[in-house]
């Protein structure tokens, strides 16, 4: 029972995937993450992984994917509604990425992999995490911790509003030399 | 068929090709932005794959704990600066944004 | 050190530095440093006169040397030699100097260069106490290059006239001549005997490590440094010439120290002169003494007359250390040093009265105007003249009576012939001089009105050079023979037989060396030595080496005397009869022709007017260099210059030229293919900039294309083996 189950949640997760990659409508593409982040938080829940599934759901869709689509609303062109999404250099795009799965794909096939006699078995990750957190990755914790901070900053300094609207500002209140507009 | 080490790795496998595709060859800057998170998944699904099949212990869902910490961080910028560069350029296009051009 | 060698280097230095401090503050004292050279100079004289003093009752040479240079096997010391020898010429040295420093500060009161003469005296005290005290041939000859600077500068003291200048580069010039015939005798002898010291060189020579021939014309070299030096025929060119200096430059310089170094030399070389080579020197000298006394006859300058005198009475010393007779040959510089010196230095006080003139025809009966002057060159002249008991009586007779037992022992008369002749006829030229200058009736009112007698600087000297040219032979009661306390005769010991009227003389009769070896021999042969043949003369006329003196010696010696000694007293007293006939002579001529007139000079004049063209011409010496020596070497130097303007120049020129066309051909070559090829690579350059500036697209996905490209290839390479 467990392989198909695994291949039908696989495969939503590939088509998300490859919404994302060709979509034309933005809109869709986002959804198309959103279908990818689920598979994944299910594929993390097959592993065993209970506590980073849900970690998984919580942030990564209610989080991020919720900001992606802030972002996309909020530089929403008025005037197009289907978001030209022509590719930009596709064979190129095209045959790099074939090249990486193919070397990907080589690398798991010829690889002796060390298998573990018997896999892990399941448990509830929760206290582990936890412990873990204040022992063996305190200092990735911490560090991870001032990451966040310095982001949350460095986020709301990049997109303060000069008084009249517009521009970066970034130190004092002189505007940046050159172009307010971008050619549009 | 029992779902082994090498089905969770081929999955990843093909995150990781599509969302190097999106990053290389989509025009929206938000678009390539998702293609990040693509592969950002596409590598933490990998440590905990192997730390199911290969490994002891709870480090490879450490790891992707901080994968997502890391990715909540970048997206929260990477957004902040799509924005700026909205306003300057009034554009998300980023073929459109070449002023280092020559 | 021995506290008399620290007299010795102090009294060698001090001037050094009188000149030292003249010539860069002298300007700044007051009276512009005179004090101060005549103080320096007070102080060196005293010092002087202590190792005089010392070497008045002993007689053990001291000696010391510093090394110089030392380069692998060759090596040169410096040293410092004090014997009687030594004793006695630094006490006339600075004596003189002193006195000629005193003399100064009243006579070149005022010049420009005041301080800057004071200097040079300092200097040239300096290296000819240098040439004194130097224990080496090497050094002896490096302070005669120095006494010759000194010399340059003050004959050329007043060098805006083109007389001064001219005779200064004269001076130089026939010095260097003499010189270089000096230096080549000290090199061969350095090469046959590997030796520059003098102890050493002498031990040399007497092992017979220089024989034959090349000994004696290693030995007539060294003897054309005094040729030169002390003014022989025929390099006596410069030294009538030098009388362009100042006369106190004259006194001291030309008359009294640096000349005389020439008969110094000799005397202190004398072991390294074989037999044949001191015949030549004798004979220089006589030639000397006769041909300078004759041109002196007819001198109308004043300084002149003296320049001429002086240049035979070096003869007369050159031909006492020629015929054997170093003692009389030195004893004669001394005294003639110090009436020499007294008689210049009165005729610049002369000179000086009577407002520079110079010729005599100008002057006369100057005694009433200037009685001390008067009176000091009167003593003077008569000491020059040979009469007893002045003391020019004593060294001139102790020459004669050498070449006189010379000519019996050796048969070579011509010497003494010369020398008593011209001791006739200095005796003339001297009082005419005196009658001339002193005596009679002024020529020339004007001037004669204006002189007066000297200041207290000036006649000082004079009063003391006066003084010393009556006694300083000796004073007959209380002891005569103090000179060969100081130096001897080759061949006779220290303090032997002190007659009581004569010094000590030359055994000739000595067959043998004074060693300690030999000494063996000469008791066993007593007997032999007694015959000392004339033939033996010759060789066996070795010197007595300083060094080697002690009573040891003493007894073979007396043993000889008995033979040998009389034919010197002979000699000797024959000699003095003569001497004294010839300067009677010579002072009656001069008063008969200038003093009482019974003789017209100008009467002689006109009957032989040939020999007086000659004499005045000083038998045209000069002339005969300038046709042939000078006008050659101006020949040549002209021809030099021709070839070198136009060979050698053109030559260059030529050079320039081609490296001028090569520098264009360059200049293209660069232009075209070198800037060709630059120019070639920039361009390239510049277009693969283009090509790559292409790649900026300024678009981060290409930039990230070209990241995963990379990527794939790294892998590819770490993971090669997948595409086999």
């Amino acid at each position: 029972m467990e392989f198909p189950i695994w291949m039908a949640l696989a495969g939503m997760g590939v088509l998300g995937a490859g919404a994302v990659a060709f979509a034309r409508n933005v809109v869709h593409c986002a959804f198309g993450l959103l279908f990818a982040l689920i598979s994944v938080s299910a594929m993390y829940a097959m592993l065993g992984a209970d506590f980073l599934a849900v970690t998984q759901v919580i942030v990564y869709v209610g989080g991020i994917l919720v900001l992606v689509v802030f972002g996309v609303m909020m530089t929403h062109k008025v005037e197009a509604s289907s978001l030209r999404t022509e590719l930009v250099q596709p064979f190129a795009a095209t045959l790099a990425a074939l090249m990486v799965f193919g070397l990907s794909i080589l690398t798991v096939v010829n690889e002796a992999w060390p298998l573990l006699a018997e896999p892990n078995p399941a448990e509830p990750t929760t206290e582990a995490i936890g412990r873990s957190f204040l022992t063996d990755f305190l200092y990735p914790f911490e560090f991870a911790s001032v990451l966040l901070l310095i982001a949350m900053i460095g986020a709301a300094m990049l997109t303060r509003e000069k008084p009249d609207g517009g521009g970066i500002v970034i130190g004092p209140e002189d505007p940046a030399p050159g172009d307010e507009r971008g050619d549009a | 068929m029992d779902v082994g080490l090498s089905h969770y790795l081929t999955l990843s496998a093909v995150f990781l090709a599509l969302g190097v595709f999106t990053i290389l060859s989509r025009r929206n800057a938000i678009v390539i932005l998702m293609g990040v998170e693509l592969v950002l998944n596409a590598a933490a699904l990998n440590f905990v794959a192997f730390g199911k099949y290969v490994a002891t212990g709870i480090a490879g869902q450490m790891m992707a704990i901080f994968v997502i910490v890391i990715a909540a961080a970048e997206a929260a910028v990477a957004l902040a600066i799509i924005l700026s560069v909205f306003r300057n350029f009034n554009t998300v296009q980023v073929d459109r944004v070449d002023r280092l051009r020559n | 050190m021995d506290p008399l060698m620290t007299s010795a280097i102090a009294i060698l230095l001090l001037p050094l530095l009188s000149y030292v401090l003249l010539f860069f503050f002298g300007e700044k004292l007051p009276r512009r440093g005179d004090w101060l050279g005549i103080g320096i100079l007070g102080v060196t004289w005293v010092l002087a006169l202590r190792i005089f003093a010392h070497f008045w009752t002993h007689d053990t040479p001291i000696e010391q040397s510093w090394t110089w240079v030392e380069v692998g096997r060759f090596q040169v010391d410096f040293g410092i030699l004090l014997d009687g020898m030594s004793a006695v010429m630094l006490v006339v040295v600075t004596t003189v100097s002193l006195l000629v420093h005193l003399f100064s500060s009243g006579y070149m009161w005022g010049d420009r260069r005041y301080s800057r003469y004071f200097a040079f005296l300092g200097w040239f005290t300096f290296s000819m106490l240098g040439i004194v005290l130097s224990n080496s041939v090497f050094f002896l000859y490096v302070f005669w290059e120095l006494v010759g600077i000194a010399s340059y500068v003050l004959i050329g003291f007043f060098f805006h006239k083109n007389s001064a200048a001219d005779a200064n580069k004269k001076a130089f010039l026939v010095n260097r001549v003499g010189d270089f015939g000096f230096f080549l005798g000290i090199l061969i002898f350095f090469t046959a005997v590997g030796e520059f010291q003098y102890g050493p060189l002498f031990a040399g020579v007497e092992q017979g490590m220089i024989g034959g021939s090349l000994w004696t014309w290693a030995g007539i070299l060294l003897f054309f440094g005094c040729v030169g030096k002390s003014a022989q025929v025929p390099l006596h060119v410069w030294l009538p010439d030098a009388m362009e200096g100042p006369t106190p430059v004259s006194a001291l310089i030309h008359a009294a120290t640096m000349v005389a170094a020439g008969v110094y030399m000799t005397a202190r070389l004398f072991p390294l002169f074989s037999p044949d080579a001191l015949l030549f020197i004798a004979y220089t000298g006589a030639i000397t003494a006769i041909f300078a006394a004759t041109i002196a006859i007819v001198q109308t300058d004043i300084k002149r007359g003296l320049a001429y005198s002086t240049i035979s009475q070096l003869g007369y010393m050159v031909m006492a250390v020629g015929v054997g007779g170093v003692m009389s040959g030195m004893f004669h510089l001394t005294t003639h040093a110090f009436f020499k010196a007294c008689l210049f230095l009165a005729s610049g006080a002369v000179i000086h009265a009577m407002h520079h003139e110079q010729d005599m025809r100008q002057m006369g009966g100057l005694r009433h105007k200037m009685p001390i002057t008067f009176a000091a060159f009167l003593a003077c002249t008569i000491a020059i003249s040979g009469v007893p008991p002045f003391s020019g009586f004593w060294s001139k007779d102790a020459i004669l009576g050498a070449a006189l037992a010379f000519g019996m022992t050796d048969g070579h008369y011509l010497p003494f012939i010369f020398a008593l002749l011209a001791a006739a006829i200095t005796a003339f030229y001297m009082f005419r001089i005196v009658f001339l200058t002193f005596l009679g009736e002024p020529r020339n009112q004007e001037k004669y009105d204006h002189a007066h007698e000297v200041g207290w600087r000036m006649a000082t000297p004079l009063v003391v050079l006066g003084t010393l040219a009556v006694i300083g032979g000796g004073i007959p009661m209380l002891g005569m023979g103090w000179f060969d306390k100081f130096v001897q005769d080759p061949g006779v010991e220290h303090g032997a037989t002190v007659h009581a009227t004569l010094p000590a003389f030359v055994d000739v009769a000595h067959a043998a060396p004074q060693h300690e070896g030999d000494d063996q021999q000469t008791e066993s042969h007593g007997g032999d030595q007694g015959h000392g043949t004339s033939a033996d003369v010759p060789e066996s006329m070795h010197p007595v080496d300083p060094h080697n003196v002690d009573d040891a010696h003493g007894d073979a010696a007396a043993g000889d005397h008995g033979g040998g000694h009389d034919v010197h007293h002979t000699a000797h007293n024959r000699a003095m009869i003569m001497s004294i006939f010839a300067a009677g002579l010579g002072i009656l001529l001069a008063w008969l022709t200038y003093g009482r007139k019974s003789i017209s000079s100008a009467g002689a004049l006109a009957a032989f007017p040939g020999v007086h063209k000659w004499l005045s011409n000083k038998y045209f010496v000069d002339e005969f260099y300038n046709g042939t020596l000078v006008h050659q070497t101006l020949n040549a130097t002209r021809f030099a210059a021709a070839f070198d303007k136009h060979v050698i120049d053109g030559i260059v020129n030529g050079v320039g030229a081609a490296g001028k066309a090569a520098g264009k051909l360059g200049g293209l070559t660069d232009e075209w293919f070198v800037d060709g090829l630059v120019n070639a690579v920039g361009d390239l350059l510049r277009n693969i900039g283009n090509w790559l500036s292409t790649w900026q697209t300024g678009r981060v996905q290409n930039y990230f294309l070209g990241l995963v490209g990379g990527l794939v290839v790294l892998i590819l390479v770490v993971r090669a083996g997948w595409l086999s």
